[in-house]
């Protein structure tokens, strides 16, 4: 069952990460991979991911219009 | 390199150039490490993760080569250290594996990381090539592949791992699908989005699919294009160890739960399977004891040795045999047994004399053919020629050739046309073999070898030879 609660969890946030389409250039074919090992981090990847986005969020609600320079 | 031919690195072992793997003078195993491979092997040396797995048969034994300073003025270069390995009795790839091979090598490599990570060292990648066997128990090889943690990185290995030790086990597992043609077909896995196309949506719900291979799929599909250095993002947002080992220990309680249900229902049936009568059994096993037991062999394999019968005789008295079938399940049920009973001399692989291993990869030379892995001095083929010349239409003469192109004694079973497993053979085929009669088979087998024994069996159909070839001196 917890499995599944987590496997729904998983669901959620990563449509909440995929919201907006990245950018049309070249980049190492492993970072989708690299980006779901944050959700396979368990609570500790919980953090990463509101810091990793934060600025994005920030930005939605209209407090900051950049995102941060990449 | 001197660019004076020494050392020749193995051809497999090109793919991380900081540690290169060579075939000494004498045979050893060798490692040629860069400044940074070097530094890397000083922590690890140093680790309770190396003493523990070295231990424990985990890990290979390894040291700093006894004779470093005249390997490295010879290999020149800018290599800073040589190790050296024990030697693994027979190399084999994990598209020979059964699937409880391939489980318990994945999970050997996950219990290193999970140790790794404990003491600020990772594993650079995740794949099953890492792994050999002494026996039926799985070894880490690739030293060069346990290295300093870079601080705020995600484990690189996780795409692999999920490429050639998850998705391979879950196509088995969930489907039935022997994973073997797979990695046989792609050195590098199955992918993500070949798995996800696998799956279906009641699938979904099955521990790992949605997230390691669905999600998975999805991402790399999304962020092929992206721009973005996440490398770095991820470092700045502040990704750290905890993850990687969440990850790996939630990738453990999923592998281990895995089994291939096929197993559980044909078990019985493979028992019953035999069609020999107990006295001929008694005949075959006394035969093969007789050969096995006049002295230690070096290496011997057993060609079609189902589960590993006559190869658990052959280990008594010989330094290692590499037992080969074609059968999944048979192979399978070898493994487990082995295990179980603790025989460390006996090599299960899963293979088929009519097509077998190749060579793979970058010029073919990566992975190699399996007569290029080391050469028996002694070949069982029991109960093997029917299917090999009825079952595949290989010409007799060709089996028998071939046979004795590998230069070793052989203990070979012929199979009569009147044996009722013949007779199945034939039963849906058109008999064009005409080739396949007992007569003709012991001319061929003359022609090659020196029969030094013939003893039919007393069923009446089948006759077993012990013979070597001419011009050896076994």
């Amino acid at each position: 069952m917890t499995t599944r609660v987590f496997a729904f969890t998983l669901l959620v946030c990563w449509c909440v990460l995929f919201v907006e389409r990245p950018a049309f250039a070249y980049l190492d074919p492993g970072s989708g991979s690299m980006l779901l090992q944050v959700l396979l981090g368990g609570v500790a990847g919980v953090a990463v991911i509101a810091k990793l986005y934060w600025g994005r969020i920030l930005s939605l609600f209209g407090i900051r219009r950049d995102p941060p320079k990449e | 390199m001197t660019g004076a031919g020494f050392p020749e690195f193995e051809p497999g072992s090109f793919r991380d150039r900081s540690a290169r793997v060579f075939v000494g003078q004498d045979g050893g195993v060798y490692r040629a490490l860069s400044q940074a491979a070097l530094a890397d092997w000083d922590v690890l040396s140093a680790s309770q993760l190396f003493h523990r797995f070295t231990q424990t048969g985990g890990l290979v034994a390894t040291e700093r080569a006894p004779d470093e300073t005249a390997l490295l003025a010879r290999i020149g270069g800018a290599w800073h250290a040589v190790l050296r390995h024990a030697t693994i009795p027979f190399v084999s790839y994990p598209y020979e594996w059964s699937f409880s091979m391939l489980q318990d090598a994945s999970l050997l490599q996950l219990d290193l990381l999970v140790a790794a990570l404990d003491e600020d060292l990772i594993l650079k990648d995740g794949t099953p090539f890492n792994v050999q066997w002494d026996g039926a128990r799985p070894v880490f090889i690739d030293i060069g592949s346990i290295a300093r943690m870079k601080k705020g990185e995600p484990w690189a290995g996780y795409r692999q791992f999920c490429r050639q030790c998850l998705y391979p086990l879950l196509i088995q597992a969930y489907k039935d699908a022997p994973f073997q043609p797979w990695l046989r077909g792609s050195l590098e896995g199955i992918s993500a989005e070949a798995c996800s196309a696998l799956m279906s949506a009641r699938d979904l719900l099955r521990p790992g699919v949605l997230t390691h291979v669905y999600l998975q799929a999805q991402a790399e599909a999304r962020t092929a294009t992206a721009t973005r250095n996440l490398k770095d993002e991820l470092r700045r947002a502040g990704f750290n160890p905890d993850l990687i080992k969440a990850n790996a220990k939630r990738l453990r309680r999923l592998v281990e739960g895995l089994t291939w249900r096929r197993q559980q229902s044909v078990w019985s049936e493979y028992a019953d399977q035999n069609t020999y009568e107990p006295q001929e059994a008694e005949q075959k096993i006394a035969f093969v004891s007789d050969v096995t037991t006049a002295r230690e062999r070096r290496l011997v394999w057993d060609l079609g040795s189902n589960t590993g019968r006559f190869a658990r005789l052959a280990a008594k008295h010989a330094r290692y045999v590499v037992a080969v079938d074609a059968d999944e399940l048979s192979v399978e049920r070898m493994y487990r047994g082995l295990k179980s009973d603790r025989v460390t001399n006996v090599l299960p692989l899963i293979g088929n004399i009519a097509d077998p291993s190749p060579g793979l990869g970058w010029r073919g030379r990566e992975r190699l053919p399996l007569t290029e892995r080391g050469r028996p001095d002694l070949v069982f083929c029991l109960a093997l020629i029917h299917h090999v010349v009825l079952g595949a239409n290989v010409p007799l003469e060709e089996f028998v050739d071939w046979l004795a192109g590998l230069g070793a004694e052989i203990v070979i079973e012929f199979v009569g046309r009147s044996d009722s497993m013949v007779e199945a053979l034939l039963r849906h085929k058109e008999d064009l073999f005409a080739d396949y009669d007992q007569e003709n088979f012991e001319r061929r087998l003359a022609a090659r070898f020196e029969i030094l024994r013939r003893e039919p069996l007393t069923g009446g159909t089948r006759t077993l030879y012990h013979a070597r070839p001419r011009g050896g001196h076994p």
